[in-house]
């Protein structure tokens, strides 16, 4: 009865519009577009002179200097132009509007900027342990410092949940356009966070705050290692059940233990860096070391573990008077001692540093004596390989993302420009 | 060997003895006399008279006495060498709300604090102007009061406030923002309402006899100050024209505002702007404004409606107006951190280099007005220069000393802090 209804026209039709669903994009988005530079940083180190970059459909199709392009392609010539792969902030702190526009809830905030501010953080005070929390489903694409950060040269950047318990949740890489998040994500679930130090446990014994906050469990650097560890053992504890068995807790940390995900520890004292260090030698996890101030003092242990840092920000006005820095000094070369010594090094913001500096981060740390070439690379490749995005971005190579910065000159040099950003293929222009 | 030895002691004997001491008591004056310093430099960079190749800048009593191009030097000068490095002038930095604990009182109005009962000489951001080569800073206090105070213009060296001071009442601190608390159409209130008061008050000042005042002598002590004395005095001052105001205006409208309260009060005003005044750049060319802008240079502006973020160039927008603007930095950001990184941010906009360096030295200097003594490198002028290895903008270049009045104020090999933070490699 049913079939009666189509006729053998309709069928037809419905098996054209059919392919047309599935080609039509295709052939409607086979945007070329070919630019040519006068020079080219590759990412890795690699520098092309008046080289030609072809994008199709967002991705790199090719990279070199000559090439047949087809006929009736324009080429976009930035002669006097310097390009580079699109900057990634290793890890960014952003100011996410929520519902209502005066309360802006921040991803990483300290907690007395919060209260001052009054806004919320994403910080979870149901429990201690919470790895199963995913940065991604609060993410707002509306929030400004995405736009701040790709009109500053950021195409990517990482984003995860608080510092306030030990545990905090996996975090997101995300591309710096796009209307929903789903759109943004270049890789979810890329790094467990866990905070070592004072931050899970300094608010645990003062009073005048929440009482979900006050009454949490740690309330120094014993109680918050003790945590950390606990949840370990008691995996191990569980002995070798099927993973089906065990909750969704239980199997991200079951994966971190097979090295499926990387733990990234905050530990900025160097306490607290030892300590990350001996959990690596007891329960074998892959980790990184996120703003590791003290990180100088253990640069061979580091580099004989393959380590790498995420360090920044770079330039600390407020040095050892800092609240936050739990470390009693800091050393602004450290950039130029973790190029020395080989560990491979990102660059990151904090909330004092907003993600549109980050290109002056690095900036910092080439006046201080970094070579250039390693600051470019910490900036793109070297970043994309900590996150493990390495197959997208970071590079501009053959069947990456077309993710391209062009400046007028030096791109490490304040006083050149950024005059072209591409993400994916899209043109747009930061000066606007 | 003994024979020569001999022959040696021999020869030197009581003439030769003789003329050595009539050589000594010639030439023992010599480093009294030589008070000149001659210093050679591949480039000066005088800003007003632009830039001398291969020049000899002579100094006499802490003032330049002589400059041009390589030629004669006083037979009784000092030659010191900088022939492979660039001099600049003294770099001016027309605002800055630091060098002290606290920047802004509780207390709205409190025009009668001047930043001299707390300036700290030895604080941090002060060694760190004098680091990347400010010679001479207008110390202000902060933003969110409304009378906020009087600042101090000072140099940059010496830690007794008296060898550092430069100008001791430089302006009055105004600021005609709203706080969340109360909006502009209080704090104007409040402004007109005590300069008002002030008025009455000298009137009724100008009114007392010699004979009131005499008796007022008498009756009470000399160290006794009335109330009415420490309200008004420092804003009679103000009116008076003994110093001018520093407004700070953060929006557009607050730049009209505070010119129309400055036109009907008769101040002598400098505007300390906020990144979003860049708007009323055709208003301060009109009415031919001091303005000095915000450290932030590069302004997101946010659209109301659709939220859009817009990328604004503050410095261009008032430089296409033909506007004069002094910079700010801001040591707690990384973007702004010295005026030589604010200047290279202006270079990336577009804007010459003659400019940047002018907007750093000149114009802060007649926004203060001490245009005279210094903000150039010109005779008669104050010896304050920072020498450079490179270019005055190429960011790899590091400020290596620094010549406050004549004498050595910075020397970059013996910064011990410099080495404690980054083994002496920061830049400009």
């Amino acid at each position: 009865m049913i079939k009666k209804k189509f006729g053998p026209l309709t069928k037809i039709a419905s098996v054209v519009f059919t392919i047309f669903c599935f080609l039509g994009p295709a052939v409607l988005a086979d945007d070329l577009s070919a630019l040519r530079v006068g020079t080219l940083h590759k990412g890795n180190g690699e520098i092309l002179k008046n080289a030609l970059v072809l994008i199709r459909s967002g991705k790199v199709e090719f990279v070199g200097i000559d090439y047949p392009i087809p006929k009736g392609t324009n080429i976009l010539e930035f002669k006097e132009g310097v390009a580079t792969p699109g900057f990634i902030a290793a890890n960014a702190y952003l100011r996410i509007s929520a519902e209502t526009k005066i309360i802006e809830m921040d991803l990483r905030e300290d907690y007395y900027a919060l209260k001052r501010d009054k806004v919320m953080a994403l910080n979870e005070g149901r429990s201690e342990v919470t790895p199963e929390l995913n940065a991604l489903y609060s993410v707002d694409p509306r929030s400004e410092d995405f736009a701040r950060g790709w009109r500053s040269g950021v195409t990517c950047l990482y984003v995860a949940p608080g510092n306030l318990n030990v545990f905090n949740g996996t975090g997101t890489v995300l591309k710096t356009i796009g209307r929903t998040p789903q759109d943004m994500v270049v890789k979810n679930m890329v790094h467990l966070k866990v905070t070592f130090g004072h931050e899970p446990a300094y608010l645990n014994n003062r009073f005048g705050f929440e009482p979900e906050l006050r009454t949490r469990r740690p309330q120094n650097r014993m109680g918050v290692d003790f945590i950390f560890r606990n949840a370990f053992v008691k995996l191990q504890n569980k002995g070798p059940i099927p993973d089906s068995a065990l909750d969704a807790q239980e199997l991200i940390l079951r994966k971190v233990l097979r090295g499926e995900i990387p733990l990234r520890i905050r530990a900025r004292s160097y306490m607290d860096i030892k300590a990350a260090l001996r959990a690596m030698d007891e329960f074998g996890f892959k980790w990184i070391l996120e703003e590791g101030v003290d990180a100088y003092k253990y640069l061979d242990d580091l580099k004989s573990r393959n380590i790498p840092v995420i360090y920044g920000p770079v330039y600390r006005p407020e040095g050892r008077f800092d609240f936050n820095a739990e470390s009693d000094y800091y050393k602004a070369q450290m950039p130029l001692l973790l190029a020395k010594k080989g560990i491979l090094f990102a660059f990151q913001n904090n909330n004092k540093s907003p993600v549109s500096s980050l290109r002056e981060e690095a900036i910092f740390a080439v006046q201080l004596g970094l070579n250039k070439e390693t600051a470019l690379k910490a900036l793109t490749s070297h970043a994309a390989r900590i996150l493990g995005v390495e197959d997208r971005v970071g590079t501009i190579e053959k069947g990456k993302d077309g993710d391209l910065l062009i400046f007028n000159g030096d791109p490490l040099d304040p006083s050149s420009r950024l005059e072209k950003v591409i993400i994916g293929g899209k043109m747009l222009d930061p000066n606007k | 060997m003994r024979k020569r030895r001999k022959e040696m002691k021999r020869s030197f004997g009581l003439p030769h003895f003789m003329t050595f001491v009539l050589a000594l008591a010639v030439l023992s004056p010599l480093p009294l006399v030589s008070q000149i310093k001659a210093i050679k430099a591949k480039k000066i960079y005088t800003v007003s008279q632009g830039v001398i190749e291969k020049g000899i800048l002579l100094i006499e009593n802490g003032k330049i006495s002589e400059l041009g191009p390589e030629g004669k030097i006083p037979w009784n000068a000092e030659v010191i060498d900088y022939s492979q490095k660039i001099i600049v002038p003294g770099l001016v930095e027309a605002h800055a709300a630091r060098g002290y604990d606290i920047p802004n009182e509780t207390n709205p109005l409190t025009p009668f604090v001047t930043v001299m009962d707390s300036l700290d000489l030895s604080h941090d951001a002060i060694k760190l102007a004098l680091r990347s080569g400010v010679t001479t800073m207008n110390i202000m206090p902060g933003n969110a009061t409304i009378l906020g105070g009087r600042g101090a213009i000072i140099k940059t060296y010496g830690l007794i406030i008296g060898d550092a001071l430069m100008v001791p009442d430089s302006g009055m601190k105004i600021s005609v923002a709203g706080t969340p608390a109360q909006s502009r159409i209080g704090v104007m209130a409040q402004l007109r309402r005590y300069f008002d008061e002030t008025k009455e008050y000298l009137e009724k000042k100008e009114k007392k006899t010699t004979a009131d005042k005499k008796e007022e002598m008498v009756s009470t002590p000399m160290s006794f100050r009335s109330p009415e004395y420490v309200k008004y005095e420092s804003v009679a001052d103000l009116l008076k024209g003994r110093y001018g105001a520093f407004i700070y205006c953060p929006t557009p409208s607050d730049v009209v505002e505070a010119q129309k309260l400055s036109e009907v009060y008769g101040l002598k005003s400098v505007y300390v702007l906020g990144p979003e005044a860049y708007k009323a750049a055709d208003f301060a060319a009109l009415k031919k404004l001091k303005v000095i802008l915000d450290p932030e240079l590069i302004y997101f502006e946010k659209d109301p409606i659709t939220e859009e973020l817009r990328k604004v160039d503050v410095a261009t927008a008032f430089q296409a107006k033909g506007v004069d603007f002094a910079l700010q930095s801001d040591p707690d950001k990384v973007q702004a951190r010295t005026l030589f990184y604010q200047a290279m941010k202006l270079i990336s906009c577009g804007i010459s280099p003659e400019i940047a360096l002018k907007s750093i030295s000149l114009v802060p200097a007649q926004i203060l007005g001490l245009d005279e003594q210094i903000g150039s490198l010109e005779k008669g002028k104050l010896a304050n220069f920072v020498v450079l290895d490179k270019e005055p903008f190429d960011f790899s270049g590091k400020v290596e000393l620094v010549y406050i009045e004549g004498k050595l104020a910075y020397d970059r090999t013996k910064d011990e802090d410099l080495k404690d933070l980054a083994d002496d490699k920061i830049g400009q």
